[in-house]
């Protein structure tokens, strides 16, 4: 097979695209498991929020009209919209399903956070066809909502959820540039600008603030961390909201841009995103960042040789051979067994 | 008296730090000796390599004749060594003495087959087991609690359940970490004539890490002094006590001459 | 007449422990209660339902080997299900023109799933908690990507069809209720062995594991050896159910092997009480028999699992029938579990 440059570089710009997804999703899984050591089996699915959330905003804002006037303005309040939904569903979840398990046994958070994903997968698949039922309610045989509500309500629901694969509007062209021979989109160019402007935003948010310092005293101590006056729910808290808000960005952008959106699309992404998070060594912020883009151009270059069904398997692969030769990840100090 | 335990040169690092250092040391066999120095000194490391749950980087460890640094730490406890935890660490979801009987693993024989099948042999052998198990709940005064959950047993129950659970591997060294930790006097005191028991009826070497010296100087016939991972004096109860170089480890520089009781 | 069943009952109890004994009595009063009623109206429906809640109890006791006892948290047992179902099904077929007799391939799918439990857990041997979780996941979805595009071997997501039913005497075993009398008969045996295990030196040594790895291995116990027998003994167990679980439905697919049976038989184990046999019993009569009975809310069937998972978590973590250990030291006329 002769070696053609020109392919290998486009699938390099692929790899890139794809492991800026990996390394903002692996962000949530890196700083959760930073300040609690457990793994957040359903981060996938607050990414999967993330995008039906700012799928459901930006219908709004096309009924509206305000896409037609101001498509720049839309598209930012969709970003927004989809990481405040996102944001919001982690901090709950962990509220909910994780805090009152924070002594438990390893496993009970584990469990929890099944169920969680379960759980989000169905309500959004569900949601329409429980509101109907909801609706159709009666009370001795008159119906309890008039019908004109039953109308809206189910019309909102459907347009938030359902069975079928939702498709976002498409907004970006094809259009691109040409960098020698090789074309690059416009839109791969905003997923890398966005990304990559975010994970420095976050970087420097944990480096020098005090949110970033009172982050890094919980993840070493909680006890301590409280007895040092830091409010450790509440930068457990913070640490869901900015991990998801994160994951939101990924599901919307995800949405933009590869169109089609559904209730399982967590799951995939955040296998891989979590075996980033544990390539770049798990709990360190940089390492996410690294390990992310490391799994998306592992990827690529894996299906040169490999037919593409393969793609997954290469990212398990890679895990499995990391978790045996470098359990601590390319970036991540040495762990104690007790946190491994 | 010959040395069931010897130490050569041992040296363990972590990174940078020297937490063993150039140690040697030899224990008389059917001795109670006691190793003592300050907090971080690298007493638990020593306790560690003998075991095998660190491989000391330089030096040996010689083990009734024979040279042990390198093997897993179930061949070295097949081998006739057993320790016990400075905190405690039972198995805290089994009961005592389950917790005794899987003491006993190195030296049943039972396999997956015997196991489930009830052959005759293991059916013998875990009569046996039990029966011996059932003795070590009497030798610590456990009588009756052996069907306890381990977590559920007061501390001072705990701390003889672990000794016990150490003696059903019939080691012929044993090594206490900080036996009397977290007691009063009076447990303490009491502690310490059962280990002298246990050498005495037993003629178990045993090796304990301790730092109440009260404890230490009643039952020592060796006490070797660690600081820093290295050992800075060796001897019998009344030398260690004037040797003015201990002092200084334990009070601080100058103290043996009286300027200062401060370490820094 | 009361008199003798009591004695009876003391008399076994005093031979096999209670816990055998009343697993034994809660599988007799299922079957017996339930039996008449298949026979008299051959109701398909229960067939199904029994056999397959039969059959969740065998992973159940298989993976509870792996994650109850040795405490070793796997999340794709559902690839051993699957080699043993791939085994018979392509060794009793016409895939390859092969027809093997059932129960040549019953040991012979048992000991290959056997063979992968230990050839997986070589290189997992070191790791703890979530990583094993994770990358046992890894392993299960590899196994069900495999057996998707191995198209030559496996015929893909086509499935492997038109599998052999098993013959015995010359009477084929072709309805729904031999296999349900086979699942049956190996649950029972399964369960029996399983209890043996736990109260022997083997299964102490494995607890032993689960409680404190470091210790056990200064207890004399050869870790290493004691974690591949648990992965090995797991494996077994669920290669039987799949070869099984092959014959039975006479068709199998890759998608029966996905992520969500090791989800189910992990949460079966757990709501149950984890390490303990008739926990699993208890188990997969709530997450399998449960939701198959309540039919009408099928579409709630997966948010409510999942609501039932985190829920269980934070009520009563220790499961339904929390683990218990024998009364050892004093043996009275009716040994009594130890209690807390």
């Amino acid at each position: 097979m002769e070696f053609d440059f020109t392919r290998f570089a486009e699938q390099l710009i692929n790899g890139l695209t794809v492991g800026s997804f990996y390394a903002l999703i692996a962000l949530g899984y890196t700083m959760v498991y930073g300040v609690l050591t457990m793994i957040n089996f359903a981060h996938g699915e607050i990414f999967m929020m993330g995008a039906y959330i700012g799928l459901f905003s930006l219908n709004r804002m096309v009924d509206a009209g305000l896409y037609e006037r101001s498509p720049i303005t839309a598209i930012i309040l969709t970003f927004l919209a989809g990481m405040a939904g996102a944001a919001l569903t982690g901090v709950t979840i962990e509220r909910l399903a994780y805090r009152p398990l924070r002594r438990a046994a390893r496993l009970a958070p584990l469990i929890s956070a099944i169920g969680i994903s379960i759980f989000l997968q169905e309500f959004v698949r569900i949601l329409p066809a429980m509101g109907e039922q909801v609706m159709g309610l009666r009370i001795a045989g008159n119906p309890i909502f008039p019908p004109g509500w039953q109308e809206a309500v189910i019309g909102v629901l459907e347009d938030f959820g359902g069975v079928q694969v939702k498709t976002y509007p498409g907004i970006f062209t094809t259009d691109g540039f040409y960098l020698g021979e090789v074309y690059v989109t416009y839109s791969r160019v905003i997923i890398l600008v966005i990304s990559m402007l975010t994970m420095v935003g976050l970087w420097l948010l944990v480096k020098f603030s005090r949110l970033g310092k009172a982050m890094r005293a919980v993840s070493e101590d909680k006890d301590v961390a409280a007895l040092m006056g830091i409010n450790v729910n509440r930068v457990i808290s913070q640490t869901f909201l900015i991990g998801s808000a994160l994951a939101g960005l990924a599901g919307v952008m995800q949405g933009m841009f590869y169109l089609q959106i559904r209730n399982t699309m967590g799951f995939v992404p955040g296998i891989k995103a979590f075996t980033a998070a544990v390539l770049g060594g798990i709990g360190n912020i940089p390492g996410a960042m690294l390990g992310g883009y490391t799994l998306g151009l592992a990827e690529v270059i894996g299906i040169q040789f490999l037919p593409a069904i393969y793609k997954d398997v290469v990212a398990f692969g890679l895990l499995v051979l990391i978790l045996i030769f470098k359990p601590t990840g390319i970036l991540g100090e040495a762990l104690t067994e007790k946190k491994m | 008296m010959s040395s069931i335990l010897e130490s050569r040169s041992l040296t363990k690092k972590f990174g940078g730090l020297l937490a063993v250092n150039d140690f040697s040391l030899e224990v008389p066999e059917g001795s109670i000796s006691c190793i003592i120095g300050p907090n971080g000194a690298g007493k638990t490391t020593f306790f560690n390599c003998v075991v095998g749950f660190y491989l000391p980087e330089e030096g040996e460890i010689i083990f009734n004749g024979k040279p042990i640094q390198g093997m897993p730490p179930y061949k070295i406890t097949g081998l006739g060594i057993s320790r016990t935890y400075q905190n405690i660490r039972l198995f805290s979801n089994m009961t005592a003495i389950e917790n005794i009987i899987v003491g006993q693993h190195a030296h049943t024989k039972a396999t997956m087959i015997d196991a489930v099948l009830h052959t005759p042999k293991n059916r013998k052998e875990e009569k046996e087991s039990v029966t011996e198990a059932q003795r070590l709940l009497e030798f610590v005064g456990l009588s009756g609690e052996g069907d306890i959950l381990a977590r559920n047993l007061p501390y001072g129950a705990q701390r003889r359940l672990e000794i016990a659970r150490a003696l059903a591997n019939k080691p012929k060294l044993l090594l206490l970490d900080e036996p009397t930790a977290g007691m009063n006097p009076y447990e303490s005191a009491e502690l310490t004539s059962f280990i002298k028991r246990l050498r005495d009826e037993l003629g178990t070497t045993i090796l304990l890490i301790e730092h109440d010296m009260r404890v230490v100087m009643k039952i020592s016939e060796q006490i070797t002094v660690l600081d820093y991972g290295s050992k800075i004096a060796e001897g019998n109860a009344k030398e260690i006590q004037s040797n003015p170089k201990v002092i200084e480890a334990y009070l601080g520089r100058g103290a043996a001459s009286g300027l200062s009781l401060s370490r820094d | 007449m009361i008199d003798e069943a009591n004695k009876l009952f003391s008399n076994l109890t005093r031979r096999f422990g209670r816990q055998t004994v009343m697993i034994v009595g809660i599988l007799l009063v299922i079957g017996v209660l339930v039996l008449p009623v298949i026979e008299f109206q051959r109701q398909a429906f229960w067939v199904r339902v029994i056999g397959f809640t039969g059959l969740y109890i065998i992973l159940g006791l298989g993976l509870n080997i792996v994650v109850g006892f040795a405490g070793l948290l796997d999340l794709g047992y559902v690839a051993f299900y699957a080699i043993g179902a791939y085994t018979y099904g392509l060794l009793a077929s016409g895939q390859f023109g092969i027809h093997l007799s059932f129960w040549l391939v019953l040991p012979l799918a048992a000991l290959l799933a056997a063979l992968a439990g230990v050839l997986l857990g070589i290189p997992v041997l070191r790791m703890r908690g979530d990583y094993l979780a994770i990358v046992t996941l890894g392993f299960g979805e590899i196994i069900r990507i495999l057996l998707n595009n191995l198209r030559g071997f496996t015929n893909g997501s086509q499935g492997v069809v038109g599998i052999d039913k098993p013959v015995i005497f010359g009477y084929v075993l072709d309805s729904g209720i031999h296999f349900y009398y086979m699942i049956f008969i190996l649950v029972a045996v399964v369960a029996f062995f399983s209890n043996r295990l736990n109260h022997s030196r083997i299964g102490r040594a494995w607890i032993a594991i689960r409680e404190d790895e470091d210790v056990a291995e200064m207890m004399g116990i050869n870790t290493t050896l004691y974690k591949l027998l648990a992965f090995g003994s797991g494996a077994l167990v669920g290669g039987l159910a799949g070869a099984i679980f092959s014959a039975w439905q006479g068709s199998i697919f890759p998608d029966n092997f996905n992520l969500f049976v090791s989800i189910n038989v992990l949460s079966l184990i757990i709501i149950g009480g984890i390490g303990s046999i008739p926990g699993v019993i208890v188990g997969a009569l709530a997450l399998i028999t449960l939701p198959d009975v309540l039919r009408q809310f099928s579409d709630y069937r997966l948010l409510l699992y999942g609501l039932l998972l985190v829920i269980m978590m934070i009520a009563r973590p220790e499961g339904f029938i929390p683990s218990q250990r024998r009364k050892l030291e004093l043996r009275e006329e009716d040994p009594q579990p130890v209690t807390d």
